[in-house]
């Protein structure tokens, strides 16, 4: 092995991952084949969020729910503020406007953290990784005959002395890590997965579950704060001018008392009960998810005890609130390298066969009404065809339903090797494709715990025409309704 | 086969992209960030074994120092939450200077020990963390590719960019 030149060139260059700098020296720019604005990652991001401030700011597609959060944070301090605080400052104390201004700022502080941080988003697995994947499943499975279905997707490993099952994610095409889960709302999968908040406008996962839990704690004080004093307020008044006076006077003197007084009480409980219920949930190292599937047997000694906890609740507590915060991983505001392949647009249709079993514990109702309404929708429109017309809002290339013909014939057990794929597109269709080649597993996509879909969803016809369906529906644009009433199918057949 | 020496740059330009080893996450500890030390196969007449692996036990002790959690990190973390996580804003957490050294090294591996082989490694963080993706090249063994290498490196300091 001859040490050889070459090496001084490299040393002035900054290492990146063998590809061009995106923003290259003027010189070569007449022979630039791009267009002039190089684009950042996030706004080809294949989930369904949405992105503000050039990538700065993640948040769900649904924000309406936060807005009204940040209404009702904001209308019911601000009256505390302008109407009890300067007759309680000077009564009892300046220190009253001080605290509640600090609980406030603390308040918004987290809140706006927890809304616009991404949550731990799961990046999609490349083409390649993904291509690996599939043939390391394949051989996993060994050569299947006719009659015998392979195993479902899942891995396990053994973590602290416990079995834990890791599941195979379709849309992101990757075993999640142990409690990753994949949120169908937002069609990513995230890491520590505790619950999707439409009242935050984002998922909860592991990178801002600590912003979450200090919102909905300094919520909680806030609220008991300013009912407290509103209460303390119209008590004091009326002591002055007797109590029906003070209740007379109400609406001149001191508007809305009743009126923050009654969304006071009724946050605070809701709002004290959550605090209570994540309290639980951190000391003993568990999510909302694991929870409520009841993953974890509280006892000790017994068969399934958690592998995450450390034991002793002061731990659990340190390590959820103050260990360190892993960085995103799906880097937003980076600028796509041209020779990288990047995943084609959103491609969210394969979710439907199981991938979606886990959102079974939305923290709201409104997504039980959502749900609902989606069946309604969806009962009405006729799901599983074979031919390409299904994606109302948007029409897949015709480039790619020609490939699934061929592609049909794909003997099994044969991968395809990404150094051969002729170009980007091409990419991603064909490792959609690669479920074909397995016929057996095109019915097998759930994993046996799940609810079976259900009936008349999956078609007993031949696997190719479904494996086409899907790969059709994954070429569907991210807005169609069509999606939106599968998704809540699913969601309502897994529950 | 001859061997050649590639820079980071001229190894794409002069070999071609063989194939890809992924090193997949080791859960036995938990969710920790820890890459399997299995040698895999493909790399069997690429590299010695205990290189390779010591690459991965040095990454998965730099990850472990990462996610500690101690005396430092708990000193951040009530920090953080005293100022209502507003000195993020500011400050680079203990986890970002540990993923810079990681990324360091990462590139001073390849520049000592992989690229001379004709391999490349991926950092795990442009992969979610999830692989260590190591790209196999296949030299395009000629004499002429030496001197191609060699002049194109001279003139195309700049980068790939522009082709």
């Amino acid at each position: 092995m001859t040490p050889g030149g070459g090496s001084g060139p490299m040393k002035d260059c900054e290492y990146s991952q063998i590809s061009t700098h995106s923003s290259s020296s003027p010189m070569e720019s007449p022979h630039k084949k791009k267009k002039s604005a190089p684009k950042r990652k996030w706004e080809v991001f294949p989930g369904r969020n949405k992105f503000f401030c050039n990538g700065r700011i993640m948040m769900a597609r649904q924000t309406g729910v936060f807005y009204l959060t940040l209404v009702l944070i904001l209308v019911t301090s601000g009256l505390f503020f302008a109407f009890d605080c300067p007759y309680l400052s000077e009564k009892i104390t300046p220190a009253i406007p001080a605290i509640g201004g600090i609980l406030f700022f603390f308040v918004m502080g987290t809140l706006l953290r927890t809304s616009f941080s991404d949550p731990g988003v799961l990046p999609r697995a490349t083409p390649d990784e993904a291509a690996d994947l599939e043939r390391q499943i394949d051989i996993a499975n060994g050569s299947s005959s006719g009659g015998y279905r392979p195993p479902p997707r899942t891995k396990e490993v053994i973590i602290n002395g416990q079995t834990v099952k890791l599941k195979y994610c379709f849309t992101c095409k990757i075993f999640r890590p142990p409690r990753a889960s994949h949120c169908s709302l937002c069609d990513n999968c995230v890491e520590r997965f505790d619950h999707h908040c439409p009242w935050v406008g984002n998922c909860v996962g592991k990178r801002n579950y600590r912003f979450f839990y200090m919102f909905i704690l300094s919520l909680s004080f806030l609220t008991v704060f300013i009912f407290a004093f509103v209460i303390t307020h119209v008590i004091l008044r009326s002591q002055q001018t007797g109590f029906l006076n003070a209740l007379k006077d109400s609406p001149a003197r001191y508007p809305f008392a009743e009126r923050i007084s009654v969304v006071c009480f009724f946050s605070v409980w809701s709002i004290v009960g959550l605090s209570g219920f994540h309290t639980y949930l951190i000391s003993s190292n568990q999510t909302t998810n694991e929870d409520i599937k009841g993953s974890w047997s509280n006892k000790r000694g017994k068969e399934n005890y958690n592998p995450y906890s450390y034991g002793n609740i002061f731990t659990n507590c340190c390590a959820a609130l103050c260990g360190p915060l892993s960085p995103s991983l799906i880097d937003r505001r980076g600028f796509i390298q041209p020779d990288t392949p990047q995943l084609a647009g959103p491609s969210n249709g394969i979710t439907m066969y199981g991938a979606t079993q886990s959102q079974s514990n939305m923290c709201d109702q409104d997504q039980c009404i959502q749900s609902t309404k989606f069946v309604l929708q969806a009962a009405a429109t006729p799901l599983l065809q074979s031919e390409p017309s299904i994606t109302s809002e948007e029409l897949p290339l015709p480039g790619k339903t020609t490939i699934s013909g061929p592609c049909a014939t794909l003997s099994l057990g044969q991968p395809t090797p990404p150094s051969s794929m002729p170009n980007l597109t091409s990419d991603s269709g064909l490792t959609d494709m690669i479920p074909l080649k397995e016929e057996h597993e095109g019915h097998q996509f759930l994993t046996p715990e799940e609810a079976p879909s259900p009936p008349g969803m999956l078609p007993s016809g031949s696997p190719i025409t479904h494996s086409h369906t899907m790969h059709v529906l994954s070429l569907a644009s991210q807005d169609s309704l069509h999606e939106d009433s599968v998704r809540g199918l699913v969601k309502l057949s897994s529950v | 086969p001859c061997l050649q020496v590639h820079s980071l740059q001229e190894l794409r330009r002069s070999a071609s992209l063989a194939t890809k080893v992924f090193v997949q996450r080791d859960y036995s500890e938990g969710t920790m960030c820890q890459f399997q030390t299995k040698f895999p196969p493909e790399l069997e007449s690429r590299i010695e074994r205990q290189l390779f692996e010591e690459t991965v036990k040095t990454l998965n002790s730099f990850y472990a120092e990462a996610e500690k959690i101690g005396g430092s990190s708990y000193l951040e973390g009530c920090l953080a939450c005293a100022t209502a996580y507003f000195i993020f804003l500011c400050m680079e957490t203990h986890y970002e200077k540990v993923l810079k050294k990681i990324s360091k090294y990462i590139q001073e591996q390849n520049e000592k020990i992989y690229a001379p082989r004709g391999l490349l490694l991926t950092d795990p963080l442009e992969r979610g963390m999830r692989v260590i993706e190591i790209s196999i090249y296949e030299d395009r063994c000629s004499s002429g590719s030496s001197s191609s290498g060699s002049s194109s490196s001279s003139s195309g300091g700049g980068g790939l960019g522009g082709r």
